[in-house]
């Protein structure tokens, strides 16, 4: 009787006790079998929940995005063999899968070989062919059961260290079977991704419990997760200390652990579990949030002004704001004339007056971008790059001087030609004759429209005002997103000007994809047609650097030669404006590249709040 | 009667498959396609955007394409939603129809019963104050902006009152610990529900051949009362009467707003065609024999007045399985209305035409049903 008594009384005590957040999705996962995740069938939802279930080799640090072992137990060693480059790495072996097996070599090579083999043999796509590039990745070999020997084709930080050793790691024994058996059949991949994984075993700390459709999705907490009461430190002089007391796992890099400490956080997990509930529109989400059934909202886009107006105004709740890394920008087509002409380019960029636009028209929401590296990814962002940008810091009267000097040194005549007068523009240009004698009639701006992004609809009306007042004849069209995808990509390359934007990766080697000239064949990512031997030079050695202060001195030579040839002019982006109840939880810090929902609202160090 | 039915059936598959065609090529001009949001990945070799394009048909034109969806639509294949890859279009729609029909089958089902009732009291009072302020309110609210309807009714009985749950179809911190999926529960309610329509059909059928009205009320009274005492003692000793009184407590608000929404235009009709019945000579006849004026009202006139409103209520009932996007989405109740949507936003091809062709199924034989009913229900209408 005492026995069940004292049963009793600590399943009172647990339940009452029991930690339980409540997150908000916006949209259902669309899977959460990660054959299909990080194939085709990627959502950002999905990732929110299934995120942190996977380990990797590498991972970036809290805040600061430092390089650092994850499920490796120190930096790779890289050396040259034969033709190949190997990457030597030391694995921990304090890891365990949440069905009580050690993670080791295996799992690694069994991995990585098996999406090469499916992304050569099969076609798997999506983000699994984007970390294992087939024309870098050779194999993985297991040396001893905690170390691999991974083969390039080259040395690459892109392709190597913020690739292949930062793709997730499956376990082996869980999921080899079950490719086998699929590899039987006649559509692998499909039989792969239709596979219900819920009993799959994970390294990461929450584990799933319940998915009910349309509803909510419940992870619990491991109490054996191997990680937790690990202590990151990341000091101010660049170094990071991790240590694991519990399991004796002890790494230093990038320095002497010493000074100041920038951060210092303590792995949890914290709360026993977490329901991810589905609201399917922003306003019950917010309203949710406001009534305190749940404490945090996952959204990518952020909120918008008057949401997070409203939520400031509510009791417990806290709004925070972040910058993101990706960048709106408008691109020249360099296959057209004018647009080829780099005054031309240079004139249109002298006439934005990008600080004007974002504080002034969108009321600063938005925060002038400079370089195809945003402000935000401090280590690559080259900070001499606005200074290069034309008309930077000039004022209105300046800028249209500029750009009038930069078309006549090309070589560009007006019918009448413009006049300004201190600020004022006393004579509009008209009948822009370009060098070759050709009168330009009309200059399209494809841009999307109102309901898509106000913003660049607006930036876009903007530009082509004061194209015009110039004489530039430039309209501006603004359309559906997907018409301007077609207009770019389908058709191809059927258009003058268009303005999109980019959300990025941290390692910048979207420089070589968007600008490279081997990157402009139909269909490919160089919409712009840009082609610049010293560029495709240096992004070749960018590309192929394995030493990181290299590769950075090279991303701020890209991001000036850039700056000057303009094939973008990268204009805006805008904060992430997130909101939580700091009543409810507690986040580790609030203050990150993109936000807390980068970081999937970092489960395993949100606590709950007294 | 026979060949009437023969002759609409067939219309009813050439029209599906004009139908089908052209929601395909309407689909197919749409600018971009599904793939291109999985193509704007500039780390993807052009390889692998190929192989993409393979996996979802794409390396094929239109017209092929086209053919292929009606080879497949033929054997009843809607084949593979490209947004949720690789699941079946069947799969989803099965997946979203109980949640559906449970909500728009009883909204459409309150918002007829309240019509009925009001437009008939509404017509035999007419200019009286009932007549001006049920015609005013339900005007009000059918012309009212659904969206702004459902956020003020969330935010009074949500928020404010916090008398009904604020959104969603159940309670996640209720149903982590179900044994059962809500889904399970949301097809045992709709069989709940079917057998209590089947036991008041079979109730309406006995009632029908007895003589006497007392006899008539006992049977429909006794059986519907006793269906539903025996469904709930039934649901609560299964132990899921807590989860099933959950997805009700969750559909009130949004039965609640659909009803207010729509009450109106079963209200109308019905006092419209009231207003031309009570004009007829067999009620000034019944009110001479000295009828009470509610029999007079509700066994003479209303009865008579009740056809257009039933053929109208059974064409309602085939657009329930398409479910409503503004109501679906507001109240995050993801069903059919949802997924229209979401295959629209990513052009998800298979299901947006997959959505579409079942819902048109369901409406063309709602309309068959209708015509069948116009004749039982009125003997001088012969086909």
């Amino acid at each position: 009787m005492r026995k069940l008594f004292v049963f009793v009384s600590i399943l009172v005590v647990l339940s009452v006790f029991a930690q339980t957040i409540n997150w908000a999705l916006l949209q259902e996962p669309k899977t959460l079998n990660p054959w299909n995740h990080y194939g085709p069938s990627a959502t950002v939802w999905s990732s929110y929940v299934l995120g942190t279930w996977y380990g990797e080799l590498y991972a970036y640090s809290d805040v600061r995005f430092d390089w650092i072992p994850s499920l490796a137990a120190d930096l790779p060693k890289i050396e040259q063999e034969g033709d190949l480059w190997a990457y030597t790495v030391p694995l921990r072996n304090d890891v365990f899968w949440s069905d009580g097996t050690q993670f080791t070599a295996d799992d690694v090579v069994w991995t990585m070989n098996t999406v090469m083999k499916l992304i050569k043999e099969y076609g798997l796509g999506g983000n699994w062919a984007s970390m294992i590039d087939p024309d870098y990745f050779v194999r993985a070999e297991k040396i001893d059961d905690f170390t691999v020997k991974v083969y390039f084709t080259q040395p690459s930080l892109a392709k190597a260290n913020f690739g292949v050793l930062m793709a997730p790691i499956l376990s082996k024994k869980y999921w080899e079977p079950k490719v086998e058996e699929a590899l039987k059949t006649g559509a692998p991949l499909q039989t792969l991704y239709n596979y219900d994984n819920s009993d799959e075993p994970i390294i990461g700390p929450f584990k799933l419990v319940k998915w009910e459709k349309g509803a909510f999705v419940q992870q619990k907490a491991r109490p054996d997760y191997f990680d937790k009461g690990s202590t990151l430190i990341l000091y101010k002089n660049g170094a990071v200390e991790i240590s694991n007391p519990n399991t004796g796992f002890h790494w230093v890099g990038y320095g002497e652990p010493t000074g100041e400490k920038m951060l210092e956080l303590v792995t949890g997990p914290y709360v026993e579990d977490i329901i991810y509930r589905i609201y399917l529109n922003r306003a019950a989400a917010i309203t949710a949030l406001i009534n305190g059934d749940v404490s945090f909202v996952f959204n990518s886009l952020g909120l918008q002004k008057g949401e997070a107006d409203q939520l400031a105004k509510a009791s417990g709740v806290k709004v925070i704001s972040n910058t993101t890394n990706g960048f709106r920008y408008m691109c020249f087509n360099m296959r057209r004339y004018p647009m080829n002409i780099k005054e031309f380019r240079q004139a249109i960029a002298a006439l934005i007056d990008r600080e004007f636009l974002c504080s002034r028209v969108l009321g600063g929401q938005a925060f002038p971008q400079y370089s195809v590296v945003p402000v935000g990814n401090a280590f690559w962002y080259n900070p001499k790059v606005p200074e290069l940008t034309p008309g930077y810091g000039m004022s209105y009267g300046e800028r249209r001087k500029l750009a009038i000097d930069l078309l006549k040194k090309a070589g560009f005549k007006w019918v009448v030609e413009p006049k300004i007068e201190g600020n004022n523009v006393v004579r509009q240009g008209r009948g822009l004759i370009a060098p070759n004698g050709q009168r330009i009639e009309q200059i399209e701006l494809l841009a999307p429209g109102t309901g898509y992004d106000p913003m660049r609809a607006t930036m876009a009306l903007y530009i082509e005002r004061w194209a015009n007042e110039i004489g530039i004849p430039i309209k501006a069209n603004l359309v559906d997103f997907n018409y301007i995808v077609q207009r770019v990509w389908d058709e191809p390359f059927n258009f003058d000007i268009y303005m999109l934007g980019w959300s990025l990766g941290y390692y910048p080697d979207h420089m070589a994809d968007f600008f490279h000239s081997k990157r402009a064949g139909v269909g490919d990512f160089n919409a712009a047609g840009y082609n610049n031997p010293e560029f495709d030079k240096l992004a070749d050695e960018f590309l192929a650097a394995s030493d990181i202060n290299k590769a950075k001195e090279l991303g701020f030579k890209l991001q000036e030669i850039l700056a000057e040839d303009l094939p973008y002019i990268v204009l805006f982006d805008t904060p992430i404006v997130e909101a939580y109840r700091a009543d409810q939880i507690i986040f580790p810090y609030e203050q990150t590249l993109s936000g807390l929902q980068y970081v999937y609202g970092v489960p395993a160090l949100v606590k709950t709040a007294e | 009667m026979l060949k009437f039915l023969g002759k609409r059936v067939l219309q009813i598959v050439v029209l599906l498959f004009i139908y089908v065609t052209v929601v395909y090529w309407l689909i197919e001009a749409m600018p971009g396609s599904f793939v291109d949001q999985y193509l704007l990945n500039p780390k993807l070799t052009p390889e692998i955007r190929e192989n993409l394009k393979r996996q979802f048909g794409f390396d094929k034109p239109a017209h092929i394409r086209y053919l292929i969806y009606m080879k497949n639509f033929l054997t009843l294949d809607l084949g593979i939603s490209f947004s949720y890859f690789p699941t079946r279009v069947t799969t989803i729609i099965a997946e979203r129809l109980p949640r559906t029909v449970f909500l728009f089958v009883t909204s459409t089902l309150v918002s007829y019963v309240l019509g009925y009732n009001l437009g008939k009291r509404a017509a035999w009072k007419r200019s009286g104050l009932l007549d001006k302020t049920t015609t005013f309110v339900g005007i009000v609210f059918w012309t009212i902006f659904l969206p702004l309807l459902a956020i003020f009714n969330i935010w009074l009985f949500g928020v404010i009152l916090k008398i009904l749950p604020l959104n969603q179809f159940i309670d996640p911190n209720l149903w982590k610990s179900a044994p059962l999926s809500a889904q399970t529960i949301f097809i045992r309610l709709l069989l709940t529900a079917l057998v209590f329509l089947i036991v008041f059909l079979i109730a309406l059928l006995i009632s029908n051949r007895l003589k006497t009205i007392p006899a008539k009320k006992t049977v429909l009274y006794t059986s519907s009362i006793t269906t539903i005492v025996v469904s709930i003692v039934i649901w609560i000793l299964s132990g899921y009467s807590t989860y099933a009184w959950d997805i009700i407590k969750h559909m009130v608000l949004p039965v609640l707003t659909l009803t207010l929404y729509s009450f109106a235009g079963s209200m109308l009709v019905m006092r419209d065609t009231m207003l031309d019945v009570i004009r007829e000579d067999y009620i000034t006849t019944a009110k001479a024999k000295g009828l009470p004026d509610n029999v007079v009202r509700d066994k003479h006139a209303a009865r008579n007045a009740l056809l257009p409103l039933v053929t109208n209520f059974v064409i309602s009932l085939g657009f329930t399985v398409g479910g409503g996007i503004i109501t679906e989405t507001m109240f995050s109740w993801p069903g059919i209305g949802r997924a229209y949507l979401e295959a629209l936003n990513t052009q998800d091809t298979p299901l947006l035409i997959g959505l579409l062709v079942f819902t048109g199924i369901f409406v063309l034989i709602a309309h068959l049903v209708a015509d069948v009913l116009y004749a039982v229900l009125d003997p001088r209408i012969r086909y």
